[in-house]
Parts: C-alpha cells; sequence; structure tokens
C-alpha cells in the first residue's frame, strides 16, 4: 500500500508570507529523530556535543519518538533486518518530515556491498539530502541541515511531499 | 468589571477560543499521511507487538499516581492561600496549618506501611 | 607461526571438552567457529570443520580443537550444558554455515533476519546476493519458555511484554530487547542482535589483507586504530615477523590513546543515560581534542585505517609530541571534572551499586573479557598475562573490581583511562628513533620515487596491490586487549593475499549474550544502565 498524502485545500490557495512565516518557524525548530547505528552516529553524537553544537541551528532537541519528530537522521548502515524498522518508523512520523542519509552506508551501502546490507535508504524512503563521507565530518552534518533548511524555505507550506515515493518495503 | 477580571476573561476567552482554533487549523491546513503503519503504537520500531496495553496495568503505578495526586492538589490549595494571607488573617493561617497536619499525618502512614517502596 | 589445533571425533566432543574445563583447568570458552572446506585445493575428508577455541584459567594458554562434522544436518552434540557462553556462539555457527547441534536450547539464527534462507558464509552462497526482509520477529519463542520456566502467565492480567526496542535512545546502537515485566521489574528478558549485521567476514574473504583494515576500522568504532593493530598483529604473527622499535611504540602510544577515547564514549553514554549531562560535555569534549590529533596524524577522525600489515602508513609529524601532551592534559582535566561531579554523588553511587551483579564464576562462564571481567575481580588482561609489545616493561597497573556490578564496571573504566594515559606518557618519553616499518618487500609498499624510477620498484608495487602480501598457509588465533576486551582473529590462509576465512572473536557479542540473564529482577531503569556499563559496540558485536 503506498504512502498516500492527501490534503483538502490542494492547489486552491496561493500563499506567499504565510509560506514565508511557516517555514521560517519550520527551518529555525527542526526536531530531529536519530536513527543512528553505526560509526556516522558517533560522529553525530560529536556534531550534538559542545564544539560543533548543532543547537545553534535550532537542531537542539533531539527527540527519540518519532511522533515528535520532523527531521529522521539515518547515520549509519542499515541491513535487511534493519529496514522494516526504519520504515516503521518514518511512516510513524506526522507530516511535514525530511530525512537525512548521513553518511555512505545509509546513502549507498558504503562499501559493504554484499548479502546483508541495504544498498541506500532510498530504497524504502525518499530522502532529502545525502551526506557522503565515510564518516562525514561534522562540519558536513551541519551543512546538511542548512541545506534541509535551505530547501525548507523555498517550499510550499501546505502542499504535501513525497506522493509519488514507492519504496521496496511500501506493499507490506 | 475591574481591570484584573477584564484582563482574565479575555485571557481565558483567548484560551479557550485560540488553542482548539489552531489545532483543527493545522488538521485542514496542513498535509497529512495515512497509511496504516501510522497509527500503529510506537514501540521502537516492532509491529507485532504480542500484547495491546489494554490490559490491567500493576498496582504500584495507581498507587504511585493517587499519593502523588493528593499532595499536589495539597500544594494546589496553598496557592491562593499564600497570596492572600494578609488579608485571611489569623484564622486562616491556623486552619492552614491544620490542614497540611492532617496530610503529614496521611504521608507518615503511607511511609510506614512501605507503599513507596517499589519492590 | 600456525597454532596448533587437536582434531578430535565428532563422537567424543563432550567428553574431551569436559575433561578439558574439570581437569586441565580451561575454563574461558573463547569461541566457536567453522570452517567450509569446499574451495580447497587440498580436500579435507568432510566439507565443515568445528573450530573450538579456549583459554586456561590462568589465562596463558590456548587450546584449540577441530571436528569433523560428517553430516551438517545432523550436527555434533551441543556444549552449551557445559558452557553458557557456547549458547549463542553455536547458534552464529548454524546461523552462517548450517550446522546443527543436538541439544542446543534454542537453535535459531543470530545475526541474519528470520527471512533469511541459506547460510551467507557457506563458500557457495554469493556475496551480492541479498534477501529482503518485511517483517521483525515477534521472539514470543524466546519469551514463552522463559515465563513457563518461572511459573507466570502470560493471559493473567498483570504482566506487560514491551519492546526496549532496536530503535531506543538508550540501547546505544541498535539492540532488542524484549522484557516481560510486573510492575517496573524486569522477570524475563529475551535479546535479538543482528541488526547491524555487515557482512565482515564474507567480506573478508574477497578482499586482501591490507584492504580488510578499513573493514576492521568498523568493528568497534569508537577505538578504530586498536581493531587494525589486532588484525595486523594477527597477521604478522602468522607470517612471523616483528616490526622494528619505533613501529612498536607508535602502536603503543596511538592504540593506548584508542583505548581511552573508547572508554571516554561508554562513560559520557552511560552517565548521559542516567541524566548526567554535564559529564557528557566534560568526557566528549577530549574526545574532540583526540580527533584533532588523530585526523592530523593519519587523516581521519574517527575510522583511521592507520596500520597496515608490517608497519603503519606514515611516521608520527613533526610536533606530535606537544601535540599530544596536549591532548593528554585535556584528558586528565576531563576525567577529573567527572570524577569530581559523580564519585561522591549520593544519586550516582545508588543507582548504580550493587546493580546486575555478576560474579566472577558467572563471568567466565558467560566468557566476558575486558573491564567488565576485571570488575567482577578476576585478574585476567593480556597485557600482563602473555605481555606483547613489550608491555610488561611499562609501569602501569591492572585495575580489578570487586562486586561486579554497574559501579565496579563504571569506574573501572575511569581508572583504566589514568593508567593508559600513564603508559602513553612512558611511551612518549622512551620512543626511539628508526624504521616504523618492517624492511621486507614482500609486504611493505616502496617508496613512490622507486615506483616511478625503475621497474622493480613498479612490479613490486604492482604485485602488492593486486595480490597483496601473502601469509603463508596455515591457520591462526591472534588475541589482543582491545578496549572492551579480548579482540580475537582467528585466520585461515591458503598461502595467497587474500585469507580463506577470517573469524572475529568480539567481545561486545559474548557480553550481550549474558545481558538478557543479568537483568533479570532489577528494574527498567537499571537494565539500561547495565547495557551502558556493559559497553556493547554493535559495529563488533553484528559485525
Amino acid at each position: 500500500m503506498d504512502v498516500s498524502n492527501t490534503h483538502l485545500l490542494d492547489e486552491a490557495v496561493v500563499t506567499t508570507t504565510i509560506d514565508a512565516v511557516i517555514n521560517w518557524g519550520r527551518e529555525a525548530s527542526l526536531w530531529p529523530f536519530v536513527f543512528g547505528t553505526a560509526c556516522c552516529a558517533i560522529e553525530f553524537m560529536s556534531t550534538a556535543a559542545s564544539r560543533y553544537d548543532i543547537s545553534r541551528f535550532g537542531a537542539e532537541v533531539l527527540r527519540f519518538s518519532p511522533r515528535h519528530a520532523d527531521l529522521l537522521v539515518v547515520a549509519g548502515t542499515i541491513s535487511y533486518k534493519q529496514a522494516p524498522i526504519l520504515k516503521q518508523i518514518y511512516d510513524q512520523m506526522p507530516e511535514p518530515k525530511w530525512v537525512i542519509a548521513v553518511g555512505a552506508c545509509a546513502s549507498t551501502g558504503g562499501f559493504y556491498d554484499n548479502y546483508t546490507t541495504l544498498q541506500g535508504i532510498d530504497e524504502i524512503v525518499p530522502v532529502d539530502v545525502y551526506v557522503a563521507g565515510c564518516p562525514p565530518r561534522p562540519e558536513a552534518i551541519i551543512d546538511a541541515i542548512l541545506d534541509i533548511q535551505r530547501q525548507l524555505k523555498r517550499e510550499k507550506c501546505f502542499e504535501v511531499r513525497n506522493t509519488e515515493f514507492k519504496g521496496k518495503l511500501d506493499d507490506a | 468589571m475591574s481591570g484584573s477580571l477584564l484582563l482574565a476573561s479575555i485571557m481565558i476567552a483567548a484560551l479557550v477560543v485560540l488553542l482548539p482554533l489552531l489545532f483543527h487549523l493545522t488538521k485542514y491546513l496542513g498535509s497529512s499521511s495515512d497509511n496504516v503503519r501510522k497509527n500503529e503504537p510506537v514501540e521502537g520500531g516492532i509491529r507485532l507487538t504480542c500484547k495491546d496495553s489494554y490490559d490491567a496495568f500493576n498496582v504500584k503505578f495507581f498507587l504511585v499516581g493517587i499519593i502523588f495526586l493528593i499532595f499536589d492538589v495539597e500544594v494546589l490549595f496553598m496557592f491562593p492561600w499564600a497570596l492572600n494571607l494578609r488579608e485571611l488573617g489569623l484564622f486562616a493561617l491556623i486552619e492552614m496549618f491544620v490542614f497540611m497536619g492532617l496530610l503529614i499525618g496521611g504521608l507518615f502512614y503511607v511511609y510506614k506501611s512501605k507503599v513507596l517502596k517499589w519492590t | 607461526m600456525p597454532n596448533t589445533a587437536i582434531v578430535i571425533e565428532s563422537s567424543e566432543l563432550l567428553q574431551t571438552i569436559t575433561h578439558a574445563k574439570n581437569s586441565l583447568g580451561f575454563t574461558l570458552l573463547l569461541d566457536i567457529t567453522a570452517i567450509d572446506n569446499l574451495n580447497k585445493t587440498h580436500p579435507s575428508s568432510t566439507r565443515f570443520e568445528l573450530v573450538y577455541i579456549l583459554r586456561h584459567a590462568d589465562f596463558k594458554e590456548t587450546l584449540i580443537y577441530k571436528v569433523a562434522v560428517a553430516d551438517e544436518t545432523v550436527g555434533v552434540q551441543s556444549i552449551s550444558s557445559l558452557f553458557s557462553s557456547a549458547d549463542w556462539a553455536e547458534r552464529e555457527v548454524y546461523d552462517q554455515y548450517g550446522i546443527n547441534f543436538i541439544n542446543h536450547p534454542m537453535l535459531k539464527r543470530v545475526l541474519n533476519h528470520m527471512q533469511f534462507e541459506g547460510h551467507p558464509l557457506r563458500k557457495d552462497y554469493e556475496i551480492t546476493k541479498g534477501q529482503q526482509c518485511t517483517n521483525a520477529q515477534d521472539l514470543m519463542d524466546e519469551m514463552k519458555p522463559l515465563l513457563k520456566k518461572r511459573n507466570l502467565d502470560l493471559n493473567k492480567g498483570d504482566l506487560m511484554v514491551v519492546n526496549l526496542g532496536p530503535s531506543h535512545p538508550a540501547s546505544h546502537g541498535t539492540i532488542r530487547t524484549l522484557v516481560a515485566l510486573e510492575g517496573e521489574t524486569i522477570v524475563a528478558a529475551a535479546t535479538e542482535i543482528g541488526y547491524l549485521h555487515r557482512g565482515f567476514e564474507k567480506s573478508c574473504e574477497n578482499h586482501n589483507y591490507n584492504q580488510i583494515i578499513p573493514y576492521t576500522d568498523r568493528l568497534n568504532y569508537c577505538s578504530a586504530v586498536m581493531n587494525n593493530i589486532a588484525f595486523a598483529k594477527t597477521v604478522e604473527d602468522m607470517m612471523d615477523i616483528t616490526l622494528p622499535e619505533r613501529g612498536i611504540y607508535i602502536r603503543i602510544i596511538v592504540g593506548e590513546l584508542s583505548r581511552v577515547i573508547d572508554h571516554l564514549v561508554c562513560l559520557a553514554a552511560g552517565l548521559l543515560d542516567m541524566g548526567g549531562q554535564t559529564n557528557y560535555w566534560y568526557l566528549y569534549n577530549p574526545r574532540d581534542n583526540a580527533y584533532d590529533f588523530l585526523s592530523k596524524l593519519t587523516g581521519a577522525r574517527l575510522t583511521n585505517s592507520y596500520m597496515r600489515i608490517g608497519g603503519m602508513t606514515h611516521d608520527l609529524y613533526d610536533g606530535w609530541e606537544a601535540d599530544l601532551r596536549d591532548v593528554l592534559t585535556k584528558i586528565d582535566f576531563g576525567i577529573t571534572e567527572s570524577l569530581k561531579m559523580i564519585a561522591h554523588n549520593r544519586i550516582f553511587n545508588d543507582r548504580l551499586q550493587n546493580i546486575s551483579v555478576v560474579s566472577a564464576k558467572q563471568a567466565i562462564d558467560y566468557c566476558f573479557t575486558g573491564p567488565n571481567l576485571r570488575a567482577s575481580g578476576v585478574a585476567y588482561d593480556l597485557r600482563f598475562a602473555k605481555p606483547y609489545y613489550g608491555y610488561e616493561t611499562f609501569d602501569f597497573d591492572m585495575v580489578i573490581g570487586s562486586v561486579g556490578d554497574t559501579y565496579d564496571r563504571m569506574m573501572v573504566r575511569f581508572d583504566e583511562m589514568n593508567e593508559s594515559l600513564k603508559i602513553i606518557r612512558q611511551a612518549i618519553k622512551r620512543i626511539p628513533d628508526g624504521e616504523i616499518n618492517v624492511n621486507d618487500k614482500r609486504i611493505i609498499m616502496p617508496a613512490k620515487s622507486s615506483v616511478y624510477g625503475g621497474i622493480e620498484g613498479m612490479m613490486n608495487h604492482f604485485m602488492l596491490v593486486i595480490e597483496g602480501v601473502k601469509v603463508p598457509k596455515g591457520e591462526y588465533y591472534g588475541a589482543f586487549e582491545a578496549a572492551n576486551g579480548e579482540l580475537g582473529f582467528y585466520i585461515v590462509s591458503d598461502g595467497s593475499g587474500t585469507p580463506y576465512k577470517v573469524k572475529v572473536r568480539p567481545p561486545s557479542f559474548y557480553h550481550i549474550a549474558a545481558y538478557p540473564k543479568i537483568i533479570e529482577n532489577y528494574q527498567v531503569a537499571d537494565a539500561i544502565l547495565t547495557l551502558g556499563s556493559l559497553n556493547i559496540i554493535a559495529g563488533e558485536m553484528d559485525r
């Protein structure tokens, strides 16, 4: 069953200044859900520590429940065993939500091209920003968050996102 | 109407009207996704939970909750009393101390009967 | 120099190992693995061979038994009645090779998912054949026997069965524990791992020895260089080569620094779970200073890949001594500030003392190693039992706990950091000048000037890159005292530059196997702290 997003007003209304205000609110207070599995999670912990503070950019509140979060940060290798867990967490997050794939393993499977590693999380969830690196430096992770903020600014705030994505676990 | 009463009623009106309005607005204006998994309980990402949470909870949780509630309500009563103590006078002071004394007796009983010990 | 393994018949397996445990004193079952002889040039009698690695109670001798498995569907007797650590080790052999174990209490997969078909480490399983998993298992097949043993009924009101799921802030990686709760007390628990299984061992069979070094980085990613050193040392022992003095000292310095930063992460995360967030900042910041030094030295912060077979990539840079001393001062400061806050703190002491007590006998049975074992009072440290790299010439102590509770496991790590800092300071004073790599052109890459300058250098470089370092034929188990415990590599070489088999003996695997047993009758909050104190690194546990 694929992810179907619904929206009452659809394209009937054009919002510009409201867009600016609401998007400013959203970008300045992204609440990340850290789905950290491996080495990239350690680098994310460094990013959240006091030297490369991500709370400078508004993403201070690290929420560990998908219901409270709007930014899914997947840091680390996702194996086939982990994939349904990731899909469940992603589906349980409320809209609007963004996804960052941190590191080579989350983006494409990294150098684990074998029987157990998912070759990139974009096989199951739609990804907004990919961060290269193994693991990427904290500055690169912060750059990804800033990139999400830049993307956010250009969006229409009431628009539905990612309607056409169909991942491999969507039929389950 | 006095100034503070007017202010208080404006505040209550704003809360009662504005907050539900905001909630409903997000429902109509915002986007939502409806998929099967969204409404399932969050259990660390697992789908096949073996038991749902509609069974009886252990009575220890209830006891801790109820005892907290009683003492919280006591504190709630103490706030307006503390603010208006000067106008209420000596009688109110002694009465509140009697009230607190009764509840401290209750706390003592709770402590002695080891209800608050978890094991 | 390969180990000599004793070959025994599968019919006498149980009695030989019972004899070894009870009479000969080999009380520590380090690892059980298997070898698939399908692609070997000289055919053996059977396709599968099991390998049992035991260690003596005085920690000096290792004993390796090899058993030929006639029919893998019938299998051999399980030794989980003798050693608790055999339980999950045999499950892993069944999962990866498909060998059955008779009388095993619960023989099911441990690393791969339940919908996986086939056994991936067999030589005829193609490495890129992935299998999609659509659902997690519900673990009730493990929970029901546990509840029955304790006479608890699932349908009676009070019992709550809940997942401390794979996605949990305090499960340090991805470990799933299904707990049955009576109120807040855990009455039964079942753990599932394998969510970070990345196929390290299968990847090793496809790469040559130096190409495996980056894979070893990602095993225990908190102290990456120690894994490099452990692997390189095992291969060098197989080839019977020793590094020059300076190379050894560099390995000691960077290795002990990695041990310190690993303990820093463990303690920072553990204290954060308890609510002491200030400790997280105080213990994490020196790690960033150490990263500065390591990134200047090796080029990467976290996954360094500094070591190579026969040496390392390059020497220490000019001015390293001042930088390193600065890092050590900052680490010292972080440790003292953190200890100031917690050592006499009532909350810290009450929450950790007498939680999840593991006695010395139990710890040996579960095959704990490293700080977890030393916290239970067992004096086992490979740097003292079988010193390598000249550790016996350094002046440092072994840190031993008394009770084996969570408090001990954490405080042992604090003290071990101080001991490691002592070693580093002594090594800085004593480090000699000289070569860092072995002087052997079959192992070490030639200098670039000779690669571009002459035909011999170019051919040498070409052969080393394409075929890799050739290791003489044989099998060897090499152990190393890593930050988490005994990190062992069991390498089977067929004489070429690619190993035939590499098995990692991961310390965290055996710690997590004991976890569901040691959290029983404690509360959920205590279980979280116990998990933090065991220092489970999923990269190493799941490989």
